[in-house]
């Protein structure tokens, strides 16, 4: 098992720039995720990584050692792609005991592998079927079992699960995520979905236009974002972003929401200064109270997401998205009273860089 | 609904019948017969014309020779077909080009491909330039095992094209990643070849296909079999040339003084190897798929 290491890594096919100086360290035995909407190049970061493609600038080390030049035959890792890239001319063991034959592998040594791997991911009945006759769910666990069984230092895995039902897609999760922790293999998961790099990942990064835009634990880059960006990418119901103004009090600022009037303190930051900036607040930060208190509003609309309901409030006329869970259920036209919890205000200064 | 579709089919029913069932039904009908006395019309005989068949030793060599030139040349076919695939796929750059260039030989008459490798086109001068440019002796093509394989190249040379572009097409249909997967997982090129490329063509049933409609075509061969035995002038009836094809067409050119041209005996024979190709193809089929798909189900 390996720590990855990008050093200012860059590249561009023709005049597209795809990854700009990027730089991440991918810690030895971890679960690391790079998320980012379509063409943000984490599919090219991670075929960098793989050795399928070579950047125009920058390093790639695993451990210290520089890989940029290895031919990627050589660089013993194991990647899973988007459409699994199974072989339809072979049987499932054959899938699996592939990478064991170009090892050349004794016969005996490889037949109690693929069994070993197979049993891991409950497929050793399906051994003798052919490709075709598996359904997606079993192909998914075929393709793992063959990036598993010959131990690769890296496991690099191209948004494996897209196209899957929503159901098998949540086992699968968790089963990936099972065995990475029993096998300790450094892994580095691309996906476009969050929910996906939010409940697999140890630390995850974000990537847009090339550039990475925040990295760490996903708590951290749910609550403290790096940038505007980062926050209105993540969560499933638009953020709440309005204008505000910091101002230092003795021992605390004070930050004014100006489109709903409401003057709020905040714990002193070092980066804070008086000035214009910009307030975030996800939907969630807001409480539906009984009793008055500082906001009030009326509800437009209600939609129903499960085990929450997400309301549009007119707040003075201003629009405020409140997620609340189904305990009380309110009708729109309704008149609420709203209660923010200010541990959860995010500020961002003009550029939208985290204050 | 299911009148006005049966009106519709009719006429292809009604060509199909004349076309295909009419010729077939007298060519059955004539190797039962004989010609009669005079004015007598076909006369029954039954099996005869078949036990006359199977008692004749031309027959039994032209079969002999049918089922060798058959299956070196399908083999031959193969390889070079898939062999000049797996070339073209390397080019970069000219590969439509060069793939035009290949495809030639299956535009032309099969009968030019009796010519183009005939003495007089090739190996009458390239005798004389090895001899008199290399002091090297003539190389006699009209010895049988010289002009047989020559015979089989030539067919090669008109088939090989089509196992190309079959392969071709299976080879462009396996995604990129699966190239990229097995990289990954530590193939070199030659194991990406022989572990993913190979098999691949090979079990496609595309490849069985056509391996298996062109054992039949060969079987039939005639057009090459004919030129060779003009250029080694072998026009007797047995002759080393003689497919089954070429043996029919002596017999139909060359009457015995007695009998005329035994049309009979002629139906005879040609109805065994049309049963033959019928009945070939599948088993044929069958029996590639399986040595090559193997175990999978």
């Amino acid at each position: 098992m390996v720590k990855i290491v990008l050093d200012n890594v860059s590249k561009s096919f023709g005049k597209t720039y795809v990854l700009k100086e990027v730089s991440l360290m991918v810690n030895d035995g971890e679960f690391f995720t790079i998320l980012g909407p379509s063409g943000s190049g984490k599919t090219t970061l991670l075929r960098i990584i793989a050795g399928l493609e070579k950047p125009d600038a920058g390093r790639v080390y695993f451990d210290d050692v520089d890989v940029t030049e290895t031919p990627v035959r050589e660089r013993n890792v194991s990647m899973i792609f988007q459409s699994l890239a199974l072989y339809q001319h072979l049987t499932v063991f054959e899938n699996i005991a592939f990478p064991l034959r170009i090892r050349k592998v004794p016969e005996n040594e490889l037949k109690k592998k693929v069994k070993e791997v197979a049993i891991l991911l409950r497929i050793e009945n399906l051994l003798n079927r052919s490709i075709s006759s598996l359904s997606g769910g079993e192909r998914q666990r075929v393709a793992i079992a063959r990036s598993l069984v010959y131990m690769p230092k890296v496991f690099l895995m191209d948004e494996p699960l897209t196209g899957l039902e929503p159901s098998f897609r949540q086992e699968l999760r968790k089963e990936i995520k099972t065995i990475q922790r029993r096998t300790g293999i450094t892994t580095v998961y691309v996906t476009h979905d969050q929910y996906e790099a939010f409940s697999l990942a140890d630390r995850l990064a974000l990537l847009h236009e090339g550039v990475v835009q925040d990295v760490g634990e996903p708590w951290r880059i749910y609550e403290r974002p790096n940038n505007l960006w980062v926050a209105k990418f993540v969560g499933d119901t638009s953020l709440n972003i309005f204008n505000g103004t910091l101002k230092a009090g003795n021992d605390r600022f004070f930050v004014t929401i100006e489109e709903l009037g409401l003057q709020v303190p905040i714990h002193k930051t070092e980066l804070a200064k008086d000035g214009k900036v910009r307030v975030a607040l996800r939907p969630e930060a807001f409480r539906v109270v009984e009793n008055e208190a500082a906001l009030e509003g009326v509800v437009i609309s209600r939609e129903m997401l499960g085990e929450k309901i997400v309301y549009t409030v007119d707040v003075g006329g201003n629009k405020v998205t409140v997620k609340t869970s189904i305990d009380k259920v309110i009708q729109p036209g309704e008149r609420v009273y709203l209660d923010l919890d200010r541990e959860r205000i995010m500020l961002f200064d003009s550029e939208g860089f985290k204050l | 609904m299911r009148a006005p579709n049966i009106l519709l089919l009719t006429p292809a029913i009604i060509i199909a019948g004349v076309a295909i069932l009419y010729p077939l039904t007298t060519s059955i009908y004539i190797s039962l017969h004989d010609i009669g006395p005079a004015g007598s019309g076909w006369v029954f005989v039954g099996g005869k014309h078949y036990v006359e068949m199977f008692s004749n030793r031309f027959f039994y060599q032209a079969l002999v020779t049918s089922v060798i030139y058959t299956l070196m040349s399908v083999l031959l076919s193969l390889l070079l077909g898939v062999s000049a695939a797996l070339l073209l796929r390397q080019l970069n750059r000219g590969r439509g080009f060069a793939e035009a260039l290949f495809v030639i030989p299956l535009a032309v008459s099969p009968i030019l491909g009796g010519i183009v490798w005939s003495p007089p086109a090739v190996w009458d001068d390239l005798n004389s330039f090895l001899h008199y440019a290399f002091n090297l002796p003539f190389i006699d093509v009209t010895d049988p095992l010289t002009y047989f394989p020559i015979m089989v190249l030539s067919e090669t040379w008109l088939w090989s094209p089509l196992f190309m572009l079959a392969t071709l097409v299976i080879l462009d249909g396996i995604p990129k990643d699966g190239f990229e997967a097995a990289q990954v997982m530590g193939a070199s090129g030659r194991q990406i070849l022989t572990l993913v490329y190979l098999p691949a063509v090979f079990r496609s049933r595309v490849t069985s296909m056509l391996v298996a409609l062109k054992s039949v075509d060969f079987f039939r061969s005639f057009e090459i079999p004919f030129a060779w035995s003009l250029w080694v002038r072998e026009s007797q009836l047995g002759a080393p040339t003689d497919t089954l094809s070429l043996m029919l067409f002596k017999m139909l050119i060359t009457p015995s003084s007695d009998s005329g041209i035994p049309i009979p005996y002629i139906s005879a024979v040609s109805t065994a190897l049309m049963a033959v190709s019928l009945l070939a193809t599948l088993p044929i089929y069958r029996l590639v798929t399986r040595i090559w798909v193997g175990g999978t189900r």
